[in-house]
Order: structure tokens, then sequence, then C-alpha cells
């Protein structure tokens, strides 16, 4: 991509970047109440999402739901800024959030909820926001129904496709799984469209990703002892981590040397892949969700990496670098407030706080 | 407690029956009073029983609560509200059948029935449900079957202490309403015997007098 590509683009990061919350003080919100938060949040970047969602109650659900409406406010302002590359590429990432809108409306449905109920569990992300849901829930009564109304975006051909050649109406996990795999090819996809230096960033930033998704599922296979053919299911695309890795670390006896075998797979691999994985082994001896944790902070330790590598130059790496930036904040602030809601540990919260290795 | 006497003939047959229907009365209390003892020790074997397995519930639900919410701060209050509303309910069922148990009271014994079902089937998302939810939910499924054997005991407790109630008041009628009625008729009779012996006696003396004041007059006249 060409330096002036992002004459638009790069100044809207620096712009939004300024927006970020000071970490020091994110941690500072432990031990405050709901109201303290509500008040710290007015003052900041989530101010509007915050006073129009929430308004006199204050409740984890709907100051969540701001915090998403305020990443995609923000996400638009990246699109309308994006030249057709980036822009191309930042849709095909939203488009995750357009399958787990999708999952909550397949899951809701079999459920048999009403679209009220379902309507008030869509993230407001991506092109399935509430309005484009709620025009879909109207009128289907059942899955079928809902990928017929998708037809003709992206999702409905595929996903019909799907469920006339192969998909049982009782189990909903290989529909999700089709879905999630074809968000991850679409990322993939548009990564190659990308030039030399960002494709090699984004295969970076946005393959760990994908990669801590499959050792995630593989490490849940051995920990929950499921179906192995819900497990190949659940496998996404493969990046750094080849399939013929991952079916030898399924294959081993236990969590450890599964762990030591994506290790020594990785060996001679990105620096940052080694990092990760050798954390993995050193603290294999801990419960998954350590696990799931550690590998949770692998994109946002890939994206400090490249932005380290690459300063010199523009970039797609300062824009996926801030976009998991922002949305690690979003987790953490939900975090926080989740705990305070439950009234949790201030110690157990700074554990659950996805933080630099060095805070 | 007051008690009133029972209509009856003040006759000794009466008085006869009455005692031998005390002494029968005060054996039913001794062999109630020792039922309730038994039924008393059941009770509290029972209570000691519920009192370690809620123990070990609470201890097991406290630490799926605290994944549950370890699992809301790392996906969300909304993704975990929408899982737990869409995960399959647990298919199963308690049955009820009656056990045998002290002094042959007959007390509900329940009992869990699964539905054959896949073990390696997941009931939440493979990709999307966070390991901490996974965790709980696999906790709570465990559970059910102390939670039965929870109620079971707590039925029994319940039975046991409604026979130990029905035994008490059947102990209580018979030491303050039965007895002491017994006590009072059997002590009137007594008395009424007493009283129509004194007046037997009177009667005796007054006609022995009267015999020897007419023998006295007739030797005079004689």
């Amino acid at each position: 991509m060409k330096p002036t590509k992002y004459n638009t683009i790069m100044p809207r990061i620096a712009l939004e970047s300024l927006k970020l919350i000071d970490l020091n003080e994110i941690v500072r919100l432990i031990g405050n109440n709901l109201d303290d938060i509500f008040n710290f949040l007015a003052n900041t970047t989530y101010r509007e999402e915050i006073i129009s969602t929430c308004g006199d109650l204050i409740e984890p659900g709907l100051l969540e739901e701001a915090l998403f409406q305020n990443y995609a406010k923000m996400y638009k302002k990246l699109l309308n800024n994006s030249s057709k590359y980036i822009k191309n590429l930042l849709k095909s990432v939203l488009h995750k959030f357009d399958a787990l809108n999708l999952k909550t409306m397949f899951r809701m449905v079999q459920a048999g909820m009403n679209a009220e109920d379902i309507l008030q569990h869509i993230i407001p992300l991506g092109m399935y926001d509430r309005k484009k849901c709620q025009v879909i829930l109207t009128e289907a009564r059942s899955i079928n129904d809902i990928v017929d109304s998708l037809q003709k975006q992206d999702f409905g051909f595929f996903l019909k496709e799907f469920i006339q050649s192969q998909w049982l109406l009782s189990d909903l996990s290989p529909l999700e799984a089709v879905l999630n795999k074809e968000v991850f090819k679409g990322i993939l996809k548009e990564i190659k469209n990308l030039n030399r230096q960002d494709k090699k960033i984004a295969t970076n930033i946005l393959g760990i990703e994908i990669d801590a998704l499959n050792v995630k599922t593989t490490l849940k296979y051995k920990e929950l002892i499921t179906n192995y053919k819900t497990l190949k299911e659940n496998l996404m695309p493969v990046v750094e981590i080849d399939e013929e890795v991952l079916e030898s670390a399924i294959r081993e006896p236990n969590i450890k040397s599964t762990l030591q075998c994506f290790l020594s797979s990785v060996e001679k691999k990105h620096p940052v892949y080694q990092a990760i994985f050798t954390k993995l082994v050193e603290e294999s001896d801990s419960p998954i969700s350590r696990l799931e944790f550690i590998l949770e902070k692998a994109p946002l330790a890939m994206s400090f990496f490249e932005l380290k590598k690459n300063m010199r130059y523009y970039n797609i790496g300062y824009i996926l670098a801030f976009l998991n930036i922002k949305w690690v904040e979003i987790k953490n602030l939900i975090c926080i407030i989740n705990a305070i809601a439950r009234n949790v540990d201030a110690n157990q919260i700074h554990d659950l706080l996805i933080l630099p290795e060095n805070y | 407690m007051s008690a009133d006497r029972l209509e009856v003939h003040p006759t000794r047959r009466e008085l006869l029956v009455l005692k031998r229907r005390k002494t029968l009365a005060d054996g039913i209390a001794d062999i109630l009073q020792k039922d309730l003892e038994a039924l008393i020790i059941s009770v509290v074997d029972h209570r000691e029983k519920a009192s370690i397995l809620r123990k070990e519930l609470y201890d097991v639900l406290t630490r799926s609560y605290n994944q549950f919410i370890e699992a809301e701060m790392v996906s969300g209050s909304l993704k975990v509200k929408e899982l737990a509303l869409t995960t399959t309910s647990l298919d199963f069922n308690v049955e009820i059948t009656k056990a045998t148990g002290i002094l042959g009271i007959q007390f509900p014994s329940l009992k869990l029935l699964k539905k054959e079902e896949n073990e390696f089937k997941n009931r939440l998302s493979l990709s999307d449900a966070p390991i901490q939810l996974e965790r709980a939910a696999s906790r709570i499924k465990a559970v059910i079957n102390a939670v039965i054997e929870l109620a079971s005991i707590t039925a029994a407790i319940r039975e046991l202490l409604e026979v130990v109630s029905l035994k008490r008041r059947q102990i209580n009628r018979i030491r303050f309403k039965i007895v002491p009625q017994l006590d009072k008729t059997i002590e009137y009779i007594e008395y009424i015997l007493e009283e129509i012996e004194q007046q037997d006696a009177i009667r005796v003396r007054v006609l022995q007098r009267k015999r020897k004041e007419r023998a006295e007059k007739s030797y005079e006249t004689d």
C-alpha cells in the first residue's frame, strides 16, 4: 500500500488513540461502585453512548452495550476514512461481530425466544445491527427463515447451501463453526490483497488471533473431553500453526505435552509465538482459564511487536494495533463493571484484566 | 390440664374396669415414649447426614457460582446470559418410590432418572462459551445427584417429624387427658363407694339400735 493511501486513516487513528483511557485510570476503577464508573465513563470518549443508553438506570448490561456502541462508532469512522483494501480488510474483520449476532439469533430462535428478547442480546456492531435484526426476526420463525432472509447478503448463500447439504436441525454447533470459518477465510482472503509489507504485518497480527483460537479450542477439547468431530469442525483456517501440528497436538496425552508440541512447532517462527508458547508451557499446570487468558493477550503482544518493528513506515499495523488496544480497553472495562456488580475481590479483578506483561 | 370425670356408674365393677384401663394407658404411654425416643434419634441422624450433604452442596454451588461470575467478567454479562438462555436444558426426571424406615414408617425415596446422553456432546458452544462457564455448568450437572439425595433426606425428616409430632400428641393425650380423667373417675367412684359404705354402716348401727330398743321394750312388757 502506498503511503499516500494512509493520508486520511492515519490522522484518524492518531486522533482516536488520544481518546483511549489511561491504563492506570482503568486499574484505579477497581474498588469503585457502578455509579462511580458511570461518572468516570461520562467524562471520557464513551460519554455520548453511556448517557443515551443508561439514562437513570446503571446496570452492567446497559454499560456493556454503551461500550460496544462506542466501539461501533469508532469503527465506522475508521471505515469512512479508509481506502479500498484497508476498508475491505476492516469490513472482513467486522464480520466477526456479524457472525456473533447471527449465532445469537440462531440460538435464541431455536430456544423459542421472542424477537424482543433476542434484540436485547444483539451487539450493536457490524452489518447485523438491531434494526436489521428486527426486520429479519419479525418474519423469521425458524433458523431456515433467518437463513432465507440472508440469501442476498454476505453469509446467506453459503449458509443456505450448508443447511441444504448436511445440517441436522437439532445441533447448531456445525452451523456456528462453518460461520466462524467463513469469517476467518474472508479475513485471510482480504489480507492477500494488501501489499507485501502490510500483508506480512496483517498476517502476523490477525493470524495469531486465529492460531490462538485454534489452540484454545484444542485445550478445551483436552479439558472437556469433547467429541473429536466437534473439535475438527471448530478448528479455523490455519496460519502459522498448520493442520499437521494441530493433529499431533490433539493426539498428545495431556495438556502439558500438547503445549510442548505447539512450542516445538513455533521454535523457528515468529518471536511473539515463541514467547507466548514458552509462557504457556511454563504455566501448563495452571487451570485452562489461565492458559486461555495468556492466549487472549497474544494479538495485543503481536500488535505491539509489529508497531515497534515497523515504526518508521505507514502500515496497517497501526490500525490493527489500535483496534486491538481499543477492544482490550472495552474488555477490561466490562470485566471491572461485572466484577463490581457481583462484589468480586479486587485481587481477582486485577488478575483478569488484560494488562501489559511488565505492568 | 384439668380433666373431666367420665360418666360411669359408681360401682365396684366399674372401678375395677377403670383401674385396668389406667394400667393399660400407662403401658401404652411408655411404649409410645420409647418409639418417640427412637424417632428423635433417627431425626438427629438424618439431620446430621443432611447437614453434611448440604455443606458439600453449598461448597460446589459456591465454586460454580464463582466460575459463573468469572465467565461474566471475561465474556460480559450479555454473552453469558445469552448462552445461559439458549443452552439445552438437562433432561432428567425424578422417580418417587416408598422406602420402609424406622418403626416401619414409609419414607418417600427420590431417584434420579437420567436420559441416555452423549457424554461427549457439548451443551455450550465450543468456540463462544468461556471455559469458566463450561466448568460452572458441568459442576451443576454433577451436583444434581446430591440435590436429589438431599431432597430425599429432607422428605424423610419431614415424615419423621410428622410421626414424632403425632406420637407426642398421643403421649400427651394419654398422660394429660386420659390418665387424669381415669384418676378422677376412680377417685370419684372410690369416694362414692366409701360414702355408701359409711351410710350403710350408720344404717346398720341405727337398725341394730332400733332392734335393741325393740327387744328391750318387749322384755319390759313381758
